[in-house]
């Protein structure tokens, strides 16, 4: 399932050479090029070429790594992705952890009290955590914990490698803007599905031999209403990534979404292409990884 | 029962129905259970009282609804948020009253000295763990023994009750067994610790009848081998004949009658009793309809005074519906609830 959908996503990802209006060697040749000039740019590039042809000599060299060189810095698009990557992952890693560190106790709460409280204040956050958009929600983090009680720095970014306290002191406000709605969505799911799972014969029976309360839900109940909120976690992963474009512009993160964005107004095409392929590929492998972790939450699903 | 019925003379006679409250491994008395609705608290079962010795069975038996289960669940401490125990009544495990126990000392109690089997074995495994770790869990949270001790017990009590390859089989998980070899493993869980009482709720329902029978064999042997007390539910009398020693009907939350089995089914007291019996194929009376009893038993919002079976019951008189009924003793080791019981004769099945 993987390969094929990474050759289809490669396949719509080279038609956007189709899409976009306007010829790349025009707009590359400059202002005031001349008809031999823009046939040379047009040689170099192989745009002349049936489509098929230059879809192989693309993904040929995709395939080896080589996604081309920037239409205008004329730098190796691998390289650029790769010295943004590591941003972008320790941003969607952060997201992710923040996420969970709310989300599980807010759900294991609300899920074994119903009706209570905290139940009801669980639930509460949770719409208010998927109704606040994240430009703002970071806005007004940076606003408070940055700029008015400066516990926080606002923007920038430290390598993991350089300094991993600092590291994840940048990472805070971003993980945490991008990771609420991703909280939020978390909460609801695990409410839902312990709860469920909290109603089954094998819970019963899981108290008719004495199991400690602890161990009955933490055990039993978690790992079997674990499976909705991986698919869950899963596609907010995916989202993830696709929100960390706007959170990288408001705390000023040298990542993946700025490359996209600077890409997009040059008309880069080399550039878009090897971002959006990247970031397929680092969608499908998550989905690779959630596939894997069904098979160990769900001995049924390893047998099919 | 002397709860129930303080005008019956306790007797020694008596006494042996009862059984004798230290003789009893698990005596309950007086056990009302409450359910909370959007009118208040409803009374779904009331004042039942029954004991079990060693090496014996009790069925408990009744139609859906007459809060057999219940009664159970609330002996295990298991009852659903929306219920509770009522007050005066008590549950005692060799002597150890569990109704006042902390939750926590009554998990401990719980897979060690009173365990339960359930009545969906398709469902009561846990899907996302291999058997043998969910009774070596048991085993370990029950006893002071090592992981490695732990599985080999699992091994050993599957072996006990008859899966072929028990050693092997440990580490299959409940979807690779059958509905019979799923409620075999839950009678190993069950099991594990030895337990002095089993409380089996509906414990073949779900089954095939041919698998039916070897699960009561396995139960019976394994009752007499462990010499535990073992309680069975269920709705079905054959279930009854096959396995128990004494009976208690329950019909809408009370006990109508109790006995020996071979007396309740000779000679049944109460027209209950005699409409369930009637209800079951039996060879004598093959290929004419089977009796049934009209009407349907009262939802416990209408239980009401007076005797609850009488809307349905062919002998009522209007004597019947006013007063309240007591369990009373009919005859050694045969109890009651019916005023008429003396002057009616009622058919029983040999």
């Amino acid at each position: 399932m993987t390969v094929p959908i990474l050759v289809l996503a490669s396949f719509l990802v080279f038609g956007l050479v189709l899409l976009v209006p306007g010829d790349p060697a025009i707009t590359l040749a400059g202002d005031n090029a001349t008809e031999e000039q823009i046939q040379v740019i047009r040689d170099r590039l192989g745009l002349d070429d049936p489509i098929h042809v230059q879809y192989g000599r693309w993904a040929s060299a995709a395939v080896q790594g080589d996604l081309g060189d920037s239409l205008f810095s004329g730098r190796s698009v691998t390289k650029s992705i790769g010295e943004r990557l590591p941003v972008t992952v320790s941003l969607a890693a952060v997201s992710v952890l923040i996420a969970l560190m709310i989300a599980i106790p807010a759900g294991l709460l609300s899920a074994t009290r119903r009706g209570t409280w905290l139940d009801t204040t669980a639930t509460v956050g949770a719409s208010l955590g998927l109704a606040m958009p994240s430009f703002w929600l970071g806005a007004v983090l940076a606003l408070i914990f940055a700029l008015s009680l400066g516990w926080l720095p606002a923007t920038g970014y430290v390598p993991l490698t350089e300094n991993p306290f600092e590291w994840f002191r940048h990472l805070v406000l971003p993980g945490l803007t991008l990771g609420t709605s991703a909280a939020a969505e978390t909460t609801r799911q695990l409410r839902a599905s312990l709860g469920d799972v909290l109603q089954q014969d094998y819970v019963r029976t899981a108290r008719a031999v004495g199991l400690r309360s602890r161990v009955v839900v933490l055990k039993h109940g978690m790992k079997n209403a674990a499976m909705p909120v991986v698919t869950v976690l899963g596609f907010q992963v995916a989202f993830l990534l696709g929100g960390s474009v706007i959170v990288e512009q408001l705390f000023a993160l040298p990542g993946l979404g700025g490359l996209a964005i600077r890409a997009v107004l040059d008309r880069d095409l080399p550039v878009i292409q090897g971002v959006v392929l990247f970031t397929t590929a680092l969608v499908v492998s998550i989905n690779l990884l959630v596939d894997l972790m069904y098979g160990w939450l769900n001995p049924k699903v390893r047998a099919a | 029962m002397s709860a129930s019925s303080p005008e019956a003379a306790p007797d020694a006679a008596t006494d042996h129905i009862l059984g004798h409250a230290l003789e009893n491994v698990l005596d309950v008395r007086g056990l009302t259970v409450e359910f909370a609705t959007e009118a208040g608290w409803i009374t779904v079962v009331e004042d039942v009282s029954f004991g079990v010795r060693r090496g014996e069975t009790l069925a408990i038996v009744g139609e859906s609804g007459s809060g057999k289960s219940v009664t159970s669940l609330a002996c295990m401490g298991l009852l659903p948020p929306a219920g509770r125990v009522g007050p005066g009544g008590s549950v005692s495990l060799n002597g150890v009253e569990l109704l006042s126990q902390r939750r926590r000392t009554l998990e401990d109690i719980r897979g060690d000295r009173i365990a339960m089997i359930f009545q969906e074995p398709m469902t009561s495994l846990d899907p996302a763990f291999r058997v043998g770790d969910q009774i070596a869990e048991v085993v370990r949270r029950h006893r002071r023994v090592s992981r490695r001790a732990a599985r080999a017990r699992a091994a050993e009590v599957l072996d006990l009750v008859g899966i072929p390859r028990a050693r092997e089989r440990v580490r299959d998980y409940p979807h690779e067994f059958s509905g019979g070899m799923r409620q075999r493993v839950m009678i190993a869980m069950a099991l594990s610790c030895e337990p002095d009482v089993v409380i089996a709720d509906e414990p073949t329902t779900a089954l095939d009848v041919t698998i039916q029978a070897q699960v009561l064999d396995l139960l019976r042997s394994l009752r007499d081998e462990l010499g535990m007390g073992l309680v069975v539910i269920t709705h079905d009398l054959g279930v009854v004949a096959d396995i128990a020693d004494r009976v208690m009907v329950m019909y809408a939350g009370q006990a109508v009658e109790t006995g020996l089995v071979d007396d309740l089914f000779g000679a049944p007291r109460h027209p209950y009793t005699e409409g369930l019996l009637r209800s079951m194929p039996t060879a004598e009376v093959r290929g004419t309809r089977l009796a049934s009893i009209p009407g349907q038993p009262p939802p416990p919002s209408r239980f009401g005074d007076g005797c609850r079976f009488a809307p349905r019951c062919p002998y009522a008189i209007d004597e019947c519906r006013s007063g309240a009924l007591v369990l009373r003793r009919v005859a050694n080791d045969h109890e009651a609830r019916c005023v008429r019981t003396d002057e009616i004769v009622l058919g029983g099945v040999s």
